[in-house]
């Protein structure tokens, strides 16, 4: 195992990885920005550095001053956490030749499913379900409607080097094809530098599940069960929860055998997720894998026992992984809400500022990843989340009334936060009866924004008046005919 | 809270500024609060000016930042590694010329060198051999000619 490691990142993620290193006595080593002095990550690693000013590129993304840090501190392993340089493979890559470990894949696996096409591709010939389209890249806008045409409009037109939605256009009809294509593939060489697009048929309001997986350097790969993270605003993810409601045990096995199956094909070691689309009729479809420990690992933490932080430290060290296939069951139900400074009522837009008091929930079967606290400030230099509020519950009706209690519970006062988004979520008879769509968010936005400027509204009246704002957000909900639990 | 890690803190504020000014493409900002009063001009040489008169802090800030200026001015790194003397060893009281190096340092693959940002008396030599640099860590403090 590694004596002392180096988080290259900041936030709850840096604390989430400090904290397991604690408990297995590997040293840390923080790296800061500037306008990260005060963090709690700083506070908490055994050592910290400052790498550089509030621009990402010139500190968490700064390569040569992380690894500076790594060498002088010296670390025998670089955490990347998720976003900034963790999937990133000339980081990987560079790590690797400075003599640090790098926790994660390799960065020849990270290469391959980096292009999209690349991995449909390797995916096809792995023979893992995927949607319907091209194989490989498509140039001229003639083939790309010959292949619409064959799978059945709508289709997608995705970047290949794409990702968060850029270089992405949905046609709905024949006619704006041409159009779309050449449009989707300009937006790609701008965004990317790399203008291939592919075409895919456009599933409407899927469910997004994920296969949380784990691989060691002895060859052994594990499907850790799925996570659906359906309930998302524009690909961002609000809400996660494992198991899902709409897998069964004969689909979980069949999606966790393909999740292997696919990470086999790439030879993956340590964390990874592969995502699928899943349709009403059960069908799945393979759609990315993420090469990172993913923001919402912690509701498979607390279905499986496993700590992922851990299992990623062994199986970099060179351990094998210390279960097998069969080890895996399942137990209970676990759901995370995001709490982000942004407000629900407004578009969710972003919210920075200082956070007048923080009161987090807690007691039995609640756990809260978070680096606020009172007096922090949620700098508008990086995203926007301030906590991960997770419980856990025996099934998922007891697991989603744990939610609700904690939620009222859970005190964030100076900034707007998407605090009454869940409240509003979690008391939503949709929701409660698990018929979760991607399109949930955009289907119900009506009446989520009218409720959300009630409680917004009884939030004003009832200023300065204590302690009575949880009890408030219920009433409303009530109000709404929505149930509360 | 020390006064010195406020001062980082108000240092780190307005690099933040400057590089929002720069990509808004703004060249001139003035700003007040009820302790600091800013006002930043960007040219193609970067000017910052601290003009409050009951603001002391703000005036030593910018020296901090080797421009505007009466006293001493700090040298501050720009890379992260570890800190070494020269072959001359610095200490307080010594003379140094303008571009003379006073350290180094030494990053994974670049040795970065730390040289006189004018000519004038060492005042302070707040960094030690072998020790490890962070950005923006004031390395000395010189009080020009």
């Amino acid at each position: 195992m590694f004596n002392k490691i180096l988080i290259a990142n900041r936030g709850e993620i840096a604390v989430r990885v400090i904290r397991t290193c604690r408990r297995l006595g590997i040293r840390t080593v923080a790296v800061f920005s500037e306008v990260d002095r005060q963090a709690l990550h700083v506070r908490l690693a055994d050592e910290a550095y400052c790498i550089g000013p509030a621009r990402p590129d010139l500190s968490y993304l700064n390569i040569p001053n992380i690894l500076s840090v790594a060498h002088a501190t010296q670390c025998d392993a670089i955490h990347p956490g998720y976003g900034f340089l963790s999937e990133n493979p000339t980081f990987a890559e560079i790590t690797q030749k400075c003599g640090f470990v790098f926790i994660g894949p390799s960065h020849r696996a990270m290469e391959r499913m980096g292009q999209k096409s690349v991995a449909r591709d390797l995916m096809i010939r792995s023979g893992v379900p995927v949607m319907p389209g091209s194989s490989g890249s498509v140039e001229d806008p003639e083939e790309g409607l010959k292949i619409a045409h064959k799978v059945g409009f709508p289709v997608l037109v995705k970047a290949s080097a794409g990702g968060g939605g850029r270089g992405m256009r949905l046609v709905e009809t024949e006619d704006r094809f041409r159009t779309l294509f050449t449009t989707a593939q300009a937006e790609a060489q701008s965004a990317f530098g790399d203008g291939r697009v592919y075409v895919e048929k456009y599933l409407r309001n899927p469910r997004h599940i994920e296969v949380q997986i784990m691989g060691d350097h002895h060859g052994n790969i594990v499907a850790l069960g799925e996570r659906e993270c359906s309930i998302q605003r524009r690909h961002q993810k609000l809400i996660e929860e494992s198991p899902s409601p709409a897998v069964n045990a004969d689909l979980r096995r069949r999606l966790c055998e393909t999740a292997v199956k696919a990470a086999k094909a790439i030879d993956y070691v340590n964390a990874g997720t592969i995502e699928f689309l899943l349709d009403a009729e059960g069908n799945f479809f393979f759609m990315e894998m993420n090469t990172r420990l993913q923001v919402e690992h912690p509701v498979t933490e607390l279905v499986t026992g496993y700590d992922l932080v851990e299992m990623q430290l062994r199986v970099a060290s060179g351990e094998p992984l210390p279960f097998k296939q069969e080890d895996i069951t399942p137990h209970g139900w676990a759901f995370e809400c995001r709490i982000n400074a942004e407000d629900p009522a407004n578009g969710f837009s972003p919210c920075p500022g200082r956070i007048d008091e923080y009161l987090p929930a807690g007691g039995p079967w609640v756990r809260v990843d978070s680096a606020a606290y009172t007096g922090y400030a949620v700098s508008p230099s990086y995203d926007s989340m301030v906590a991960k509020l997770i419980v856990w519950g025996p099934d998922r009706e007891t697991a989603m009334d744990r939610m609700l209690a904690a939620l009222h519970e859970f005190r964030v006062e100076g900034i707007k936060t998407t605090i009454p988004f869940h409240q509003w979520a979690f008391s939503h008879e949709e929701f409660r009866a698990g018929r979760l769509t991607t399109g949930f968010v955009d289907t119900h936005q009506v009446s989520m924004i009218a409720c959300m400027q009630r409680s917004d509204e009884e939030d004003r009246n009832h200023a300065g008046r204590s302690g009575g704002k949880a009890a408030e957000h219920g009433k409303t909900q009530d109000q709404n005919g929505t149930r509360r639990a | 809270m020390t006064n010195m890690s406020e001062k980082q803190e108000l240092v780190a504020q307005l690099r933040m500024l400057i590089g929002e000014m720069r990509s808004a493409g703004f060249a001139e900002l003035e700003m007040e609060s009820p302790d600091v009063k800013v006002r930043m001009v960007l040219g193609t040489e970067l000017a910052l000016t601290a003009v409050s008169p009951h603001a002391p802090d703000a005036e030593r800030l910018a020296g901090n930042e080797e421009m505007a200026v009466h006293g001493p001015i700090s040298v501050t790194a720009e890379r992260v590694g570890v800190f070494s003397f020269g072959k001359l060893r610095i200490e307080p009281g010594s003379k140094v010329t303008k571009g003379q190096t006073l350290g180094i340092i030494k990053g994974i693959s670049i040795q970065d060198q730390v040289v006189a940002p004018v000519s004038g008396t060492v005042e302070d030599v707040f960094a030690q051999e072998g020790e490890i640099i962070d950005f923006g860590r004031a390395l000395f403090s010189i009080l020009p000619d």
